[in-house]
């Protein structure tokens, strides 16, 4: 089994939530186009759940909570509905592989936007022409990113040992 | 109690993440990567003409990027002179250094605070727009909250009349509220900044009105030609005291 370096996982991951924050870092935000919570929460869950990353996860979304203000909220609990959801009613019925997680990323991305929707559409009157051409640069980015990431790090890396019982 | 070997595993983490994050927020990649160019780029014997040229000439490349950005600023500070502002008004130029990365309620952190003069809701503005206001002030930071924030409310003039109107965030771009049905207001007028008093109107456009809808009494103005405020790179905070 190949050991974990815990040292570099922790400084690869602070890096990782730290530097989208700022705007001319030429990280992953792509001048606010990608939601990084969003991109972040959707890795943490499609390599696997576990108490440690649904932490990460949330240590994430409440850090950069600390950065909006208080509308924030409609969002945070529509991104923490969005992952129950999805680990309950989706992610179970799907066989892991590179199609199906393609396939569970649209499906989390278009909850999360739809929940949105309903959302601010009975808050603050959003019309869905308005909502569409907002969203609609965003939800490209996001699923290209999330692509990008979730290849590089769950099909370009070493199986897991309790992956291997079943997949291979 | 942790153990000797957690304890080390801590200390070892919090200082490669202080000595990351020293290195991107004092832009220790840029002088390095220059510094390794210079001192430890490869050179072979027989084309070591070319690759010093080669070297030369990437030196001058960055260099003349260097001096683009230096130009794209001043540029987009001297249009912010172009503004007839009044007398009780004037201006200081930020920079946004942090931007919130969620989706419908992004605000972001310029690096002027109480200090400089800045103060809670006082307005933002870009070369190419309105940006956003100051919601929140600390002695050097200052957090500005971007025309879509649902927090976000202003006062504008629409129109030749200047027809006082609230413009309000949705989570998704910015509308006019609360202008009476009985107004006369039609596609294509233009939005204004305003301040307290028609006198002190500093007749920054921030676009035009596209669409009109009468909604529970009022009309509900859509205007176009707001920008992203998550793009913008520099700042003018209008101070208005």
């Amino acid at each position: 089994m190949i050991r974990q370096n815990t040292f570099i996982s922790i400084f690869g991951g602070l890096s990782l939530l730290l530097l989208p924050i700022y705007p001319n870092s030429s990280t992953i935000d792509f001048g606010g186009h990608v939601d990084v919570s969003l991109v972040y929460i959707f890795i943490l869950l499609i390599t696997g759940i576990s108490k440690t990353k649904v932490l990460i996860g949330l240590t994430s979304l409440f850090f950069y909570l600390s950065l909006s203000d208080s509308y924030a909220y409609i969002e945070l609990a529509v991104k923490i509905l969005t992952s129950y959801v999805f680990i309950v009613y989706v992610q179970k019925f799907f066989w892991e592989n590179i199609r199906n997680d393609s396939i569970m990323l649209l499906i989390f991305l278009s909850l999360f936007y739809f929940v949105s929707f309903i959302l601010y559409s009975l808050l603050f009157n959003v019309e869905l022409y308005e909502y569409v051409s907002f969203i609609g640069i965003p939800i490209i980015y996001n699923f290209f990113i999330s692509m990008i990431l979730l290849i590089i790090i769950k099909y370009t890396s070493w199986p897991r040992a309790k992956n291997q019982t079943y997949q291979f | 109690m942790l153990s000797k070997k957690t304890k080390k595993k801590f200390l070892l983490t919090l200082l490669g993440s202080s000595l990351v994050f020293a290195f991107f927020f004092l832009n220790f990649n840029f002088y390095l990567s220059n510094f390794l160019i210079s001192n430890f780029s490869y050179k072979s014997d027989y084309l070591s003409i070319n690759s010093s040229l080669k070297e030369k000439i990437s030196i001058l490349e960055a260099r003349i990027k260097l001096q683009d950005a230096l130009i794209n600023e001043n540029l987009s500070l001297k249009k912010t002179l172009n503004y007839n502002l009044p007398k009780s008004l004037s201006l200081i130029n930020a920079e946004l250094v942090i931007v919130s990365p969620f989706t419908f309620t992004s605000s972001g952190v310029i690096n002027k605070g109480s200090l400089h003069g800045v103060r809670k809701g006082f307005l933002a503005i870009s070369p190419k727009g309105l940006v956003g206001k100051v919601s929140d002030v600390n002695k050097e930071s200052s957090e500005i909250l971007f025309t879509f924030n649902p927090n976000f409310t202003i006062m504008v003039f629409v129109g030749q009349n200047k027809i006082p109107g609230l413009l309000k965030g949705n989570g998704m771009s910015s509308r006019i509220k609360y202008i009476t049905r009985d107004e006369k207001i039609v596609e294509g007028d233009d939005v204004f900044i305003a301040t307290n008093s028609i006198e002190e109107y500093p007749g920054i456009k921030i676009g035009e009105i596209s669409r009109v809808v009468d909604y529970e009494g009022f009309l509900d103005l859509s205007i176009k030609d707001l920008i992203d405020p998550r793009n913008a790179k520099f700042l003018t905070v209008i101070i208005n005291d």
